[in-house]
């Protein structure tokens, strides 16, 4: 039965031709989409991370529920203690400190309240730029006393790159501090609320403004974000318990989860439609060819084959042709993905930052078998009716097919 | 090049391979019936996005008065616009325009117990302000209301700093228009999130009455305008300009204030296109496959045809007018069943989770728009063309012994 399977199917080669190009576009197709929907979904997970939260951060304990607005109640004394601590740890990338300090901004005629952030640029350019500067440029570590300032508060101040500014803080004792600025650039975060009073400068100036060595945040960038729960869960035994709290990046991103939910639906519907097209085209080619053989099939059965032997005969062929079609839609499928990727889809930038990135697509081994499992199972699914028809036809009426 | 005589002889060959005419029918129709569907979702996609942005409290169009945007914040009192006046009767009675409501921004410091802590607020009319309410995800207690005009909504990260439940008396103070120091006691009706940390650490609202209080002011810095469409906001802008001097109001469209919409949807667009076009090629595929198989099936016929002394090119002629039958007959088909599909996904709705920073998320709908039905009966009635092309061409090169062969 298998050989005779076999020998039909190289014998109608332009019909086996055909339904096997069926059956590989459906794989490659929902290798390629699958794939390409995955590497969305990771895109933005990373564009997450590297907009300025990073895989983890360490604060006192207390500080990301009810810090950000008394920053001087949940400050990191000795900072360099955990900035070395979490360089121990494998897989860290990158360990930097942030200070974050209220007060008022001077430009000589009025003041301005300010949310200020001191932070160590060069660091926080490798995490990744979260903010786009849209005057000037960013800091750098050269900068002693560069700061950046929010749209809002540069266009309120009147100011623009090159002008000065004081800073006034009260240090922790009460005293009244201030210290002097060149503006170097202005940026735009995510919201006009938050530019309106949000201002930068390198950490060290923000220590010498408020006085101290202390810091609010130490933020962990890791090379691979699967090791994140791993690296938290062994860095926190090893911080002082109860002091300090460490905060992974999905805890951080609370709106991360919701996004992402909301984009996999959207795709998802669309991959049912990739699917359901895959499906039906499938169907099509495997009803038509069988169609097209009826008259073969009368032959069987005037030979005296039972209609169960041409219905087996039939399942067995198609059986074949799926395997063959499927294996070389999800070889085809991945070598398609590979190339692809090596070249790239160029995308424009995500909201938040100025440079477009390149999609992918993902050769997700999830994706694969269920795109091999889709073409093979419709190939047998779509083989059984006609099958059944066939065999079931008066014998004479086959052979007519034969003119 | 078709004549009607072509024409007639490829109907007739169409009903008479009635199985396989139906098959290739089959996969056309399907095929436009997928690109409307994928097409209208993704057309809904940007529809609920936009719907998204303008309905978290953008509104449509803003007017403020002319310098505000630059430097209100730095001098909030040099920007206010009236509480009642002959331009806010005039807005509001533009056709098209739905409803002005009023805000009025104070910043200043909140104290509950012994904490004080700054905040950013904004007054807003619960009762005109649509737009806002109910569409600002609640976390604990109620949203604003008209009948409680000491009630306010505070950001998570704020009620969390300041230590406050909902019921919880506060005072807000800040610095009034004549210059001194002014308070204001009101008690916390809810607890708002809108996925942006930074924000809800600081963000407050309240009923603008409360607001004009605090400030000692009786007018607002924002008339937010909700119009009946969004479709309609480019040209009710422009008649807007028009009919108001430029140096008493500016007139500011909602895709002009949000940067981050825009880049949004450009980056969604170009993602979803990528799909799109999977969706496209895998369609193209199809119906050619299906023709190929189709046409060459039919070789013993051809070579019948062809010795009886039929031109080359007249077979040819026959085979395109046949798809371009079948091509027809799909693509209704299609047009047809793909738009009542279309009805009824958008009655029965495809379930979404909430956007961020929001409580319900619209169930998806279908939004077949003309550019959608157009691009996909284009692309099924030409991939149809081109796919009866080449096997037809191959079929008129056939050896005529060969073709006949076939008719064993």
């Amino acid at each position: 039965m298998l050989r005779l399977a076999l020998r039909n199917v190289f014998r109608h080669r332009l019909r086996t031709a055909l339904t096997l190009a069926a059956i590989v576009s459906g794989v490659v197709g929902l290798i390629l989409s699958g794939g390409f929907i995955e590497d969305s979904l990771v895109q933005l997970r990373e564009a997450t991370i590297h907009s300025q939260i990073g895989h983890l951060q360490i604060y006192k304990a207390g500080y990301y529920a009810q810090g950000s607005q008394m920053p001087y109640r949940y400050m990191i004394d000795k900072p360099q203690q955990l900035v070395d601590l979490a360089n121990t740890m494998p897989r860290v990338t990158e360990v930097m400190a942030r200070l974050n300090f209220t007060g008022m901004l001077d430009n000589g005629r009025t003041a301005i309240p300010i949310l200020g952030t001191g932070l160590e640029p060069e660091a926080e350019a490798r995490l990744g730029s979260s903010v786009r500067i849209i005057e000037g440029r960013q800091l750098s570590d050269k900068d002693a006393y560069g700061i950046l300032l929010g749209e809002g508060v540069a266009s309120a101040a009147k100011l623009k790159p090159g002008d000065r500014v004081t800073l006034l803080v009260n240090a922790l004792e009460g005293a009244l501090n201030n210290l002097d600025f060149e503006v170097v650039g202005v940026f735009r975060s995510f919201s006009r609320d938050h530019d309106a009073r949000a201002v930068r400068i390198p950490l060290r100036a923000a220590q010498e403004l408020l006085d101290v060595k202390a810091a609010n945040a130490i933020v962990v960038l890791l090379d691979d974000t699967a090791a994140t729960s791993e690296i938290a869960a062994r860095l926190k035994p090893k911080l002082a318990s109860g002091e300090y709290e460490v905060m992974t990046w999905d805890q951080l991103a609370d709106f991360y989860d919701k996004t992402a939910a909301l984009y996999r639906r959207q795709f998802g519907v669309l991959q049912l439609i990739v699917l359901i097209a895959v499906l039906l085209s499938v169907v099509n080619s495997v009803n038509m060819s069988i169609f097209e053989r009826t008259g073969e099939f009368g032959t069987l059965m005037a030979l005296g084959n039972k209609g169960k032997t041409v219905f087996r005969l039939v399942l067995t062929e198609n059986l074949i042709l799926g395997l063959i079609g499927s294996a070389g839609g999800a070889l085809l499928g991945m070598l398609l993905a590979w190339a692809i990727s090596s070249v790239g889809i160029p995308m424009p930038p995500p909201p938040n930052s100025n440079s477009g990135y390149t999609a992918l697509i993902r050769v997700v081994p999830s994706v694969v078998a269920g795109a091999f499992l889709v073409g093979f199972a419709a190939t047998i699914v779509a083989s059984l009716l006609p099958a059944r028809r066939v065999a079931r036809l008066p014998v004479v009426e086959a052979l007519r097919q034969n003119q | 090049m078709m004549d009607i005589a072509d024409l007639k002889l490829a109907m007739r060959n169409t009903v008479r391979h009635g199985v396989r005419s139906a098959i290739a029918i089959s996969a056309i129709s399907f095929s436009v019936v997928a690109l409307l569907l994928a097409g209208g979702f993704i057309e809904w996609i940007f529809w609920a996005t936009r719907e998204n942005v303008i309905q978290t409290g953008m509104g449509h169009i803003r007017a403020v008065k002319p310098g505000y945007l630059e430097s209100g914040v730095a001098e909030p009192f040099s920007y206010l616009l009236p509480a009642t006046s002959a331009e806010l009767s005039a807005l509001e009675a533009v056709p098209e325009v739905t409803g002005v409501a009023p805000r009025l921004s104070a910043s200043g410091l909140i104290s509950h117990g012994e904490t004080t802590l700054s905040f950013t607020g904004e007054g807003v009319d619960p009762e005109k302000d649509q737009l806002v309410n109910g569409h600002l995800q609640i976390r604990k207690g109620s949203d604003l209301s008209a009948l409680d005009p000491k009630g306010i909504i505070v950001g998570e990260g704020l009620a969390a700093s300041l230590g406050v439940q909902p019921g919880d008396q506060v005072t807000l103070l800040t610095t009034s228009a004549s210059g001194g120091i002014n308070a204001v006691e009101g008690n916390v009706r809810g607890v708002f999130w809108t996925g942006v940390k930074a924000f809800d650490d600081a963000a407050l609202r309240m009923p603008i009455g409360m607001s004009r209080e605090l400030l000692r002011v009786s007018g607002s810095h924002i008339w937010v305008i909700s119009l009946e469409r969004t479709e309609r906001t480019q040209a009710v802008l422009s008649q807007l300009r028009s009919q108001f001097k430029s140096n008493t109001l500016q007139f500011v469209p909602w895709f002009e204030l949000f940067d981050f919409y825009n880049k949004t949807v450009a980056l969604l667009s170009s993602q979803l296109d990528v799909v799109r076009t999977m969706i496209g090629v895998i369609i193209v595929l199809s119906i050619s496959n299906m023709l190929i198989m189709n046409v060459l099936e039919r070789s013993g016929e051809i070579g019948t045809l062809m010795a009886m002394g039929t031109r080359r090119r007249r077979i040819v002629r026959l085979f395109l007018s046949e798809g371009l039958v079948l091509a027809l007959a799909g693509a209704t088909l299609g047009l047809l069943v793909g738009l009542v599909l279309a009805s009824i996904i958008s009655a029965v709705g495809i379930p979404m989770p909430p956007p961020p920073g929001r409580s319900e998320g619209h169930s998806a709908e279908i939004l077949v728009t003309w550019p959608v039905a157009a691009s996909a009966v284009v692309l099924a009635i030409g991939t149809t063309l081109l796919a009866s092309l080449y096997p037809a061409w191959k079929a008129s090169r056939l050896v005529i012994v060969d073709a006949l062969r076939h008719n064993r």
